[in-house]
């Protein structure tokens, strides 16, 4: 709740900062925060709701995806060294290529639907993901699992019920910095193919010199990366108490 | 009955352990007393089923096999899960080998004073505390052989000699057969029946502890003799 009050005086401190540029500026390029609010009151009952929920689809799938790929493939790469020797070098070797440059490709093999946009943001999602993990599980002491062997335990139970609830911090901590990669990358994947979505809101408003509605896409979609922000910092305060 | 029979274990090239040969009776307590690097470690990470072996390792004679027998296994330090709280940390055997969970939970941890911190974290208890944890866990178990590697080196001596005492009562108790292995020739008289030494990956012949009370005996390694008179004097 703390979180949530601080965050509002953050937002409410930068509309401020906004309204004061907007004066000093004074043209359409820059509208006034309360000229986007009213419109984004307003757009709630239209199709905003749409837009955001296409676009919160998008970004949901694909974390959903990176997380159930990212987590078993991190654990195995930081658990098992045979694991850590046969993908390593693959992650290591594509990891650094801007995936924006994959973009044409990716919609020459998957199409211009969904399927490619999701991919899109799997991709920046999935490589922070698996490789925080792997790095994780690799700092993990060994003599836990050690003990645990003597105990009598499989690597399969290991991993679910001591290395899985022990990677979800680092999970967490790697999802809110590539969130808002994902969420400039959504912009550019909902430039084509679709009708929906807050980048597809804000560039049709763009070509039509609608500030107004460019501006509360914009709005909205910092709004969107703002709560997911607030979920995730939630859930790390929840699986983060033994610290 | 724990049999090892030309027990030997490398890393590599290099032979730690050579032709171990050792008969422990149940429910009694032993202690492996060497130097570091003597390959003490070696031994008791070959019986919990982490080193690779040659020769012949039997428990109530059966290959030994942690997943078959019940182990139990208490390291120097470090050996909680600081994720988990106490009480998750004290069950998790069994949820890994997906056995029933036992009862008698709180009245162990009474036992070893540990019953008000069900609910909190490692990290949040002391050093002493947390050796009392791994003890509890391992008591739980019901091992049909417990291992312990210098498992109170880590604690100072004032917290050494208070977890000393919970263990010895524990352990009088549980009769639990225990191999442990220490570098401290005053916890080995304290806690074990009888005392074997480890010299350069070999293992010499058993001692009694009431023979090493009662007079000197001159094949013990000369380094732990003047000790042990100071520690007859003491008590």
């Amino acid at each position: 709740m703390k979180k949530l009050f601080r965050g509002l005086a953050i937002l409410l401190f930068t509309l401020l900062l906004w309204q004061i540029m907007a004066n000093i500026v004074h043209s359409p390029v820059l509208p006034y925060p309360l000229q986007i609010l009213q419109n984004f009151i307003l757009t709630i009952g239209q199709k905003l709701p749409i837009h955001t929920f296409y676009s919160f689809m998008r970004v949901a799938i694909s974390m959903l995806a990176a997380l159930l790929i990212g987590i078993p493939l991190g654990i195995a790469i930081g658990y098992n060294n045979k694991c850590h020797k046969v993908f390593s070098p693959f992650l290591y070797l594509s990891y650094p290529v801007p995936k924006l440059a994959l973009l044409p490709i990716i919609m020459l093999l998957f199409g211009l639907g969904e399927t490619s946009k999701i991919i899109m943001i799997f991709l920046i999602l999935f490589f922070p993901v698996t490789m925080d993990i792997a790095a994780n599980v690799r700092q993990m002491n060994k003599e836990i699992f050690q003990t645990m062997h003597a105990f009598g335990a499989k690597d399969s139970a290991i991993a679910k019920k001591i290395i899985l609830p022990g990677v979800l911090p680092a999970v967490l901590t790697s999802l809110k910095v590539s969130v808002g990669i994902a969420l400039s990358i959504l912009f550019f994947a909902e430039n084509y193919g679709t009708k929906f979505g807050l980048g597809y809101l804000i560039m049709t408003s763009w070509q039509k010199m609608d500030y107004i509605n460019l501006y509360t896409g914009i709005f909205t979609l910092a709004i969107l990366g703002f709560c997911l922000f607030l979920l995730l910092d939630w859930l790390e305060d929840k699986v983060t108490r033994w610290r | 009955m724990l049999a090892l029979q030309n027990v030997c274990v490398s890393y590599g090239t290099k032979q730690i352990l050579t032709n171990i040969n050792l008969q422990l009776q149940n429910h009694k307590i032993y202690a492996i007393l060497g130097k570091s690097g003597c390959g003490k470690s070696t031994l008791l990470q070959t019986l919990a089923g982490i080193q690779p072996y040659t020769g012949s390792i039997t428990l109530q004679n059966k290959k030994l096999d942690s997943r078959r027998h019940r182990i139990a296994f208490i390291p120097q330090k470090n050996s909680l899960i600081p994720w988990q709280t106490v009480e998750q940390n004290i069950r998790m055997p069994f949820s890994l080998r997906q056995l029933p969970q036992p009862q008698h939970l709180e009245n162990l941890c009474q036992e070893l004073g540990i019953h008000t911190l069900l609910l909190k974290y490692p990290n949040h208890i002391s050093g002493g505390e947390q050796q009392r944890v791994a003890i509890a866990r391992a008591f739980l178990f019901t091992p049909d052989l417990l291992l312990m590697d210098e498992a109170f080196s880590a604690l100072d001596a004032i917290t050494k000699e208070e977890v000393h005492h919970i263990f010895a009562a524990t352990i009088a108790k549980h009769k639990v057969s225990t191999l442990f292995v220490t570098h401290d020739i005053s916890e080995a008289l304290y806690l074990a029946e009888e005392i074997y030494v480890l010299r350069d990956g070999k293992l010499q012949k058993p001692f009694d502890k009431n023979e090493l009370f009662g007079q000197d005996k001159e094949d013990f390694p000369i380094e732990y003799q003047a000790m042990i008179r100071f520690y007859k004097e003491q008590i």
